[in-house]
């Protein structure tokens, strides 16, 4: 009985002994590991910035005489070059002492303020004086009076200035006169007068750049008048009080105590960007692209945003090629790429590069900072789920951000009303009403089986279009004026009955081609059906395989697969394009490609679809001769069978790349992104040359793969294995 | 290399503006962090966006030259280019300051030679291959579904669990398995294209397998998630750099 109780008292004695070490010993050790890991860390840190002081103080002193030395070497060299008249090099060395002024100073500043200052944990005190002094004395407006030569604006009096912006204008602060006033009412008591002069910078691309939407600026009230003589072009505007946006989101910020904006401040924010939004479909329903939304172009006064500067301003229908103008980061980087492909603006939709940059507007208010890599840009600061949602969909891709400046207006309105942004969810926005039902109702994953090559095509419904019957059109230009860019709207046609009369004809054309295509359809698919149930038997029976090629004699239900399959699909073929009344059309349903494992099939036009054949290279080996040789050897054979083997066409082979599958081929997978690509580029298939797995050199383990054109979107992808050479 | 490479090279041989303006979008933010690393405070940030583009014009001139058989890696390729131009900037200011106007030292085929020796530190190795996961997720972006991407983006890159993610989009939560499952395939067919794309060497081709990016899913993500941070904050830094720089 004792020992008994011995044996349990020593296993419970020995369970919480092991007990203890693990939930106390253990976390005790951690802590104390962590503690001596956070002490190490602490006297790195301090270790670090004594001698990061210290360096740098040595540093900057060093360089600060080292730049006294090099001032006093070329004082002499620029007082001779003054004495013997020397201008041009005077003034070279004259500039190069001013840089070596400017680096003494630099390192003074350095050694006697900011260091020691950040050495002490001071640094915030500089930040003042180091960048918000510099961006005033950078923002600070140029001369109030515009220069003599470039004389004065007749009925204006000229007031104050602001600084210029990037195009070399002048920017004037004036005053109508009572005549002026008394002609034009909608004259306010202040405007700006936009001024460029070829005397004083101005180049003419630039002048013509500006007057080419003038007309249509007026219009809309955003320039009340223009004029131009032999030196100067100008054009006056509203005037805005106030700073721009990157000031106002900074005393936001500010206020918010800086972990991202309080929920007072986020409807404050939500407010400049409506009003931002309300102006931009002012732009849009007249026509226009503003091109150069950012913070620097809004106006904040008196709690509403003004967007100005319309340096850039393009009517939307202009036949002019894309520029890559505007400001990085608020400037859609896809616009960049259609520039350099040489797009013309009315082939794209320039409001949705107007909506990319409400998004990075968007972003930087929330965030205070840049968008620093576009859509992708992080979200570090506080912010509701829901704004960020609607600065992502404008930020997207080209294709899939809000059509229309309404919809993202919609989208903001609804988080702006209610009480706590916070509140509010994606899916309450607008725009996402309908995308959540629709993605409830996608098919069960299938997580077993490879993923099929169909994701680029399967898009969730983007932000609803108008009913194109309905549909606001965008008014149609005649260009009046080519100088000032001047066009009136002409009214989008009204279908005429007849016309209403010949569209319902077609349509019932249409929908009898339709139902006709869909019985030939249903033919093919029990065709294709019946061959793969043969295919499937023979397989049971290792007649068909894939790789190795068999003997002939071994295949007789393969063939007659084969056979079967090229019959009937023929017949089919044959009835669609009976259907269509013609071979136009034939190779959306009538591209049917006959696969075997043993012969490479027959290219025949009046079965299959286009007879071009995409050579891929994917083998690691691709430049080696043994690959070079089966290349070669593919392309020969191929030729003989009739097929078009293309090897360099490297806009298709991008473009097919992009559709292949990965991983292992699912011969019951569906590819139509694949399809759809090889018809678009007129092909009928890709030759694909791989490696195999196995051991020995990669030369010697070449595979190469036909993927052909699957008869319909639904059908599995075609695949056959060419035989390697013996 | 590889026939994606070997393409993509052919674009910037044909001065394919495209091609260059995507290499500048790719490897510039490291271009530029290696050059002013290199710079050690004698160049300012505008210089170095200078030198940027002038590294990438000289690898533009030299391009035709470029010999695949001498087995360099794409990544020591670049650095090696951006070395010559740094030094040759540096003794072009020499020059200048001197007052004697010397001419700039020609460039010419010595960095291919070169390439080999030229000592890529692990940091500028790493900022390279991340550059290369990052373009994979910007190319990933417009190809996906909008919603889709965000639901990856909103569960992996923000954290959320897909319990919030479900509420916060009003989808189911195997729904958003499915949406996961979809991108993250996506992401693995352009990782392996744009890697391909931009390797000369096969280790260079093998490293997103070295850095977690392989089949299994969660290592995947917190793979991907690191990378993305990491790249996020270079290009914060680069950012910082043009906002000082202007």
């Amino acid at each position: 009985m004792s020992v008994t109780f011995f044996i349990l008292a020593l296993c419970f004695g020995v369970t919480f002994a092991i007990l203890a070490v693990i939930f106390l010993v253990v976390p005790l050790l951690k802590g104390i590991g962590w503690m001596i890991g956070g002490i190490f860390n602490s006297l790195g840190w301090v270790v670090r910035h004594v001698f990061e002081f210290v360096g740098g103080m040595l540093k900057d002193s060093v360089r600060f005489v080292g730049a006294i030395i090099a001032f006093v070497v070329l004082l002499p060299m620029a007082l001779f070059n003054v004495v013997i008249g020397r201008w041009s090099a005077s003034g070279h060395f004259g500039r190069s002492m001013k840089r070596e002024c400017g680096v003494a100073c630099t390192c003074l500043y350095r050694v006697l303020l900011q260091r020691p200052l950040r050495f002490v944990l001071l640094g915030g005190l500089l930040e003042g004086l180091e960048d918000r002094v510099n961006e005033a004395a950078v923002a600070a407006p140029t001369s109030d009076k515009p220069r003599r030569r470039t004389g004065t604006f007749e009925g204006y009096t000229i007031v104050g200035s602001l600084p210029g912006g990037g195009s070399g204008a002048k920017l004037y602060v004036a005053e109508p006169d009572e005549a002026r006033r008394r002609r034009n009412p909608d004259l306010p008591e202040r405007v700006v007068i936009k001024s460029f002069a070829l005397t004083e910078g101005s180049t003419l691309p630039q002048i013509v750049r500006e007057s080419r939407a003038l007309e249509a600026a007026k219009q809309l009230g955003l320039v009340f008048e223009h004029g131009m003589d032999a030196i100067r072009f100008y054009y006056v505007m509203p005037y805005h009080q106030g700073d721009h946006l990157g000031i106002a989101t900074r005393q936001l910020h500010g206020r918010s105590g800086g972990d991202g904006l309080d929920p007072k401040q986020v409807k404050e924010a939500l407010g400049y960007v409506e009003d931002l939004l309300q102006t931009l479909t002012t732009y849009h329903e007249g026509g226009l692209w503003h091109k150069d939304v950012k913070p620097d172009n809004i106006i904040v006064h008196h709690g509403r945003a003004n967007l100005v500067d319309l340096g850039l301003v393009t009517p939307l229908r202009s036949a002019m090629t894309l520029t890559t103008h505007g400001t990085e980061y608020f400037r859609d980087p896809e616009m960049v790429r259609m520039a350099l492909r040489g797009v013309k603006v009315h082939q794209v939709d320039g409001a949705k590069f107007d909506i990319y940059a409400v998004g990075a507007v968007l972003y930087f208010v929330f965030e205070n900072t840049f968008p620093a890599h576009g859509g992708l840009s992080r979200f570090a600061k506080r912010s509701p789920e829901s704004v960020r949602w609607i600065i992502r969909r404008a930020m997207t891709d080209y294709n899939q951000r809000y059509d229309t400046v309404q919809l993202m207006l919609a989208d903001l309105q609804a988080v702006a009303a209610s009480a706590d942004p916070w509140a509010v969810k994606p899916a309450d926005l607008p725009s996402m009403r309908g995308s959540a039902a629709v993605a409830m109702d996608e098919p069960p994953a299938e997580s077993a089986r490879p993923e099929p090559v169909v994701v680029a095509v399967a898009r969730s419904p983007v932000p609803p279009r108008p009913e194109p019957g309905h549909a606001p059109q965008r008014p149609g230009i005649r260009m009046t004026n080519w100088w000032t860019g001047a066009y009136e709207a002409v009214e989008p046609v009204q279908p005429h009955a007849g016309h209403a009369a010949a569209r319902v004809i077609r349509q019932q054309v249409r929908r009898n081609a339709v139902s006709a295509r869909r019985a030939a359809k249903e033919q093919i698919r029990e065709a294709r059906a019946r061959a793969r149930e043969i295919q499937r038997r023979a397989r049971e029976h290792r007649y068909v395989t894939v790789g190795r090629p068999r003997s002939a004699e071994k295949g007789p239900s393969a063939a007659m697969a084969f056979v079967t399959l090229a019959v009937l699909m023929g017949a089919a073929m044959l009835f669609v394009g009976l259907l269509n009344g013609g071979p136009g059309d034939r190779h959306r349903d009538n591209d049917v490609l006959a696969m075997s494992s043993f012969n490479i099939p027959h290219a025949d036009a009046s079965v299959m679809g286009p007879l071009s054949l995409l050579l891929i290279n994917d083998h690691p080996a691709a430049t080696s001769a043994a690959v070079q040789g089966e290349i070669d050897r593919l392309v020969k054979l191929h030729r003989e069978q009739g097929w078009e083997v293309i090897l360099d066409d490297q806009e298709a082979e991008v473009a097919v790349r992009m559709c292949l599958p990965t991983g292992p081929v699912d011969p019951d997978a569906a590819n139509p992104l694949l399809r759809n690509t090889l018809l678009k580029f007129n092909l009928g298939g890709v030759l694909r040359i791989k490696s195999v797995p196995g051991e020995g050199p990669p030369e010697q383990r070449i595979e190469s793969v036909m993927i052909a054109v699957p008869d319909s979107d639904d059908a599995p992808l075609l695949r056959l294995v060419v035989p390697a050479a013996e | 290399m590889n026939t994606l490479t070997t393409s993509f090279v052919s674009r910037l041989r044909d001065r394919d503006e495209t091609a260059w303006f995507e290499l500048w979008q790719v490897f510039g933010p490291v271009l530029r962090g290696q050059l002013t690393k290199w710079g050690k405070g004698r160049i300012g940030a505008e210089t170095v966006r200078d030198l940027t583009q002038e590294t990438l014009a000289a690898l533009s001139d030299s391009i035709d030259r470029y010999d695949p058989s001498r087995g360099a890696r794409f990544s020591t390729w670049l650095l090696a280019i951006a070395k010559h131009a740094l030094g040759d900037e540096i003794d072009r200011r020499m020059a200048l300051k001197r007052g004697a106007g010397r001419k700039p030292m020609e460039f010419d085929e010595r960095f291919m030679s070169n390439a080999a020796a030229v000592e890529a530190d692990d940091v500028y190795e790493q900022n390279v291959f991340r550059a290369k996961v990052y373009a994979a997720i910007q190319r990933t972006e417009p190809e996906a579904d909008f919603v889709q991407f965000q639901v990856y983006r909103m569960r992996v890159f923000d954290g959320l669990t897909g319990k919030d993610v479900a509420e916060q989009l009003g989808i189911s939560e195997p729904t958003v398995s499915r949406h996961l499952h979809r991108i993250r395939a996506l992401l693995r067919r352009r990782l392996a294209e744009t890697i391909a794309t931009y390797s000369f060497t096969e280790d260079e081709q093998r490293e997103a397998l070295r850095a977690g990016l392989g089949d299994d899913d969660s290592t995947f993500d917190d793979a991907l998630r690191d990378i993305y941070f990491r790249q996020s904050q270079l290009l914060q830094q680069d950012e910082a750099a043009a906002s000082a720089a202007f």
